[in-house]
């Protein structure tokens, strides 16, 4: 947390950063989301906050938009808006789920009742990687993914 | 293999006309003999009923069922409440099994008793050799893993542990079945053998995900993690190469 936190620091805040839609799908289940990057066959579980900030994300927004969005729609709560989102800014390009640009702020606003702030929360999921990869939902091609059978072992030939 | 658990297979059909003779001649053909055959016809409007009820008439092993024609989950649910055997096994009236596929997996299941799901790999195919139920020599095909359900084999008790498909899902039930499977740690296996043909059809190859598979598919992974939340489960799940033998 501490390294996060000093890293952060240094975040710089003219990037505006948007999602990365290369092989991502998202769906919304009632505030919480769940999103799958097919390429990497990682999915994901979005709690807290952190949907919100997906949301925001289908524009470029620098970090200092977020927290003034986030700063709109929430009251303080026990974790600090800007650290929470800079750090799960910074998750969020760890797992290669962001791109960035370079462009004019945009205006927010929020008309909504302010609740006390979640901290944003990404569950990582790995366990279904080779299947994603070969997309599971309908025929793809497979020769990207794992897992293949394993060769038939050969005879040793004689010496 | 004389002595070995009873099989139940468990077919949904929707206007299969075209293969589903050959997908039944697949079961029966195998080497070792399935007890139950359980062709769910899902309102189908072509000769699949004829086909059906011909090679019923040849072969007691085979029952028709009425599906509720609400997709291939809750068509499947009907034949599995049928079913009687020890052994649940599942194919789609499309697809083909290998003859050696119930043989392989039995053997491994009864050299295993605690191992209730035992599956392998598929070979997708699109060309069939023209007398005979295999994939032609010049079909395009690759040999993976997936989740289809005509590679994997149950016990039923792993069914009546888990439960049936979850009939709110018109795709992906198979991943949420697999899903629950594996959350529930029942022992799992896969062979490194092929144990389904999976017949890709010409339009199966370009078709792109509808908004509806992608929902369900999330949906999936949506009530495991929910699950897994609720049961208070922080480890993942096995990858599936862990589970692949030599």
């Amino acid at each position: 947390m501490d390294d996060i936190k000093e890293s952060a620091f240094f975040m710089d805040t003219t990037i505006h950063y948007y999602l990365n839609p290369q092989g991502l799908t998202y769906e919304d289940f009632g505030g919480e989301m769940v999103a799958v990057n097919f390429d990497t066959g990682k999915y994901y579980g979005l709690t807290g906050s952190a949907l919100t900030i997906w949301q925001a994300l289908l524009s470029p927004r620098t970090v200092d938009e977020l927290v003034e969005l986030l700063e709109l729609k929430y009251s303080e709560g026990e974790h600090d808006i800007r650290e929470m989102t800079e750090k799960f800014i910074k998750i969020l390009e760890g797992e290669g789920l962001l791109l960035q640009i370079q462009s004019p702020n945009l205006q927010l606003n929020s008309d909504e009742e302010r609740r006390p702030f979640v901290a944003p929360n990404l569950e990582v999921h790995t366990d279904l990687q080779e299947l994603i990869m070969l997309d599971p939902v309908h025929d793809t091609d497979p020769e990207r993914g794992w897992p293949v059978r394993k060769a038939e072992p050969r005879a040793t030939p004689d010496t | 293999m004389t002595n070995h658990p009873s099989v139940a297979v468990v077919m949904p059909v929707r206007n299969g006309e075209k293969f589903i003779e050959d997908a039944l001649r697949s079961i029966q053909s195998q080497e070792i003999s399935v007890s139950e055959i359980h062709v769910v016809n899902d309102g189908s409007t072509d000769r699949t009923l004829a086909i059906v009820e011909r090679m019923r008439a040849a072969d007691d092993r085979i029952s028709v069922h009425d599906g509720p024609c609400k997709g291939p989950g809750p068509a499947r649910n009907v034949a599995i409440r049928a079913a009687k055997a020890d052994i649940i096994s599942f194919l789609d009236c499309d697809d083909l099994w290998p003859a050696h596929k119930l043989e392989l997996q039995i053997a491994r299941m009864q050299a295993a008793p605690r191992v209730g799901v035992v599956s392998g790999f598929v070979q997708y195919f699109d060309k069939q050799i023209e007398d005979g139920l295999a994939p032609a020599k010049d079909s395009r095909t690759d040999e993976v893993f997936h989740a289809h359900l005509g590679a994997t084999i149950y016990r039923r008790s792993v069914l009546d542990e888990v439960g049936l498909f979850d009939e709110s899902f018109l795709y992906s039930e198979d991943v949420d079945l697999m899903l629950r499977v594996r959350e529930a740690e029942v022992p799992f296996t896969i062979l490194n053998a092929i144990t389904l043909y999976y017949r890709r059809h010409d339009s199966s190859m370009t078709t792109t995900v509808t908004p509806h598979e992608k929902r369900d598919f999330s949906r999936a992974l949506f009530n495991s993690m929910k699950r897994r939340k609720l049961a208070g489960r922080t480890e993942p799940l096995a990858a599936f190469a862990d589970l692949v033998e030599d």
